[in-house]
């Protein structure tokens, strides 16, 4: 294989399953893991703020107003510039600006990971001060400021039910890599 | 606000100045002779532009004031201070002075002393020129007074009025050199260090 990068953007609503996938691709494939968090703690660690869900909103959103949705994304991508490593994993992409950010750098997969709303709300009934009812579920949504993200089920390439077992999700995922490194 | 615990016992100078005024040459010239720190409030700016990859062009730049309304007028100060405090040495310059808070920072260590430096327009036109920021027509000079009136800008001149020592940077520099180092050591004799 050549020694050309692959991106794989993850995207999907909250408690989908995103991050599972992200670690598998990482223990499976050695892919290089990429997230927006640890770029946002970053900046809140130079501005001295603390690096919290609220602080990191909010760094986020002003940056995207000042210079456009795909900043976060182009800055990740010079990361990649810099990486021996052939797949990187993007995880949580939220709108379509992201995307095409990463799909003007080069080869990039999108793979969306669906899970039903009972699911959802079954994992978030594990989490704690959650019981886990519809309208946890949907303040939960409103509070990870993901509305567009079902928006890019649209442009997914894969498009994987995760309401099964981690195994399932595995094969599913390994399945994606293996056709779209083809 | 947020302050290193240890630090206020540094002696902070504050160099307030319009574009081209000097204030970096001077800053650069003071920290050799007093072996201080040297911080401006706008290298946070461009350490952020820097991990973000963009360009440390001046629109980029101003752009970044939106944080301020975000997070408090005090952010850059607090992100500052973090500075300054891992930097750990006992005499620090901070220029880039542009918002009142930011004096009001200065002064909130014991030891502090602010200087305004100036120059007329034409002359820091002529620097700015120099350093290849604009370019040599009336249209590079309208640009440049209309940079003056930004919100970074504008509140220069009143903070100016507030330091502790005026210097004009008209002349030559070595006499510049001398009459700040000669203010300075005034400050130190009398606050006893």
């Amino acid at each position: 294989m050549e020694s050309e990068k692959v991106i794989i953007a993850i995207a999907g609503k909250a408690l989908s399953g995103k991050t599972l996938a992200a670690d598998f691709l990482v223990s499976r494939f050695s892919a290089r893991h990429i997230r927006i968090s640890r770029l946002l703690e970053r900046l809140l660690d130079l501005l001295a703020l603390e690096n919290n869900q609220d602080n990191a909103k909010k760094l986020g959103s002003v940056l995207k107003e000042i210079y456009g949705d795909g900043v976060l994304m182009h800055a990740l991508l010079d990361t990649t510039e810099h990486n021996d490593r052939a797949l990187f994993v993007f995880d949580g992409i939220r709108n379509l600006e992201e995307l095409n950010e990463l799909k003007e750098h080069g080869q990039c997969t999108l793979i969306y990971i669906d899970a039903s709303k009972e699911k959802r709300m079954e994992r978030l009934s594990k989490e704690e001060n959650s019981k886990g009812t519809e309208e946890d579920l949907q303040n939960f949504d409103r509070s990870q400021g993901d509305n567009f993200t079902e928006s890019l089920k649209q442009y997914a390439d894969f498009t994987i039910n995760n309401d099964g077992t981690e195994s399932e999700l595995e094969h599913e995922l390994t399945r994606c890599i293996i056709q779209s490194l083809d | 606000m947020y302050h290193p615990e240890f630090g206020l016992d540094m002696f902070v100078i504050g160099i307030i100045g319009s574009k081209g005024a000097g204030k970096d040459t001077l800053a650069e010239h003071l920290s050799k002779v007093f072996r201080a720190g040297h911080h401006s409030h706008s290298e946070i700016y461009h350490d952020i532009l820097k991990i973000l990859k963009l360009p440390e062009s001046r629109m980029n730049l101003i752009r970044l004031v939106e944080l301020r309304k975000v997070f408090g007028e005090n952010v850059l100060i607090n992100a500052l201070n973090k500075k300054l405090k891992e930097n750990k040495k006992e005499i620090q310059i901070v220029t880039g002075i542009r918002f009142q808070n930011e004096l009001d920072n200065v002064r909130t260590f014991e030891k502090n002393f602010a200087i305004y430096i100036d120059a007329p327009i034409e002359k820091r036109f002529e620097r700015m020129k120099q350093r290849g920021k604009y370019n040599d027509d009336s249209a590079g000079y309208d640009e440049f007074v209309k940079v003056e009136s930004a919100e970074t800008e504008i509140h220069i001149p009143e903070l100016g009025k507030q330091a502790d020592f005026k210097l004009s940077n008209d002349d030559d520099l070595q006499s510049m050199y001398t009459k700040a180092e000669e203010a300075i050591n005034s400050y130190l004799e009398k606050n006893g260090k």
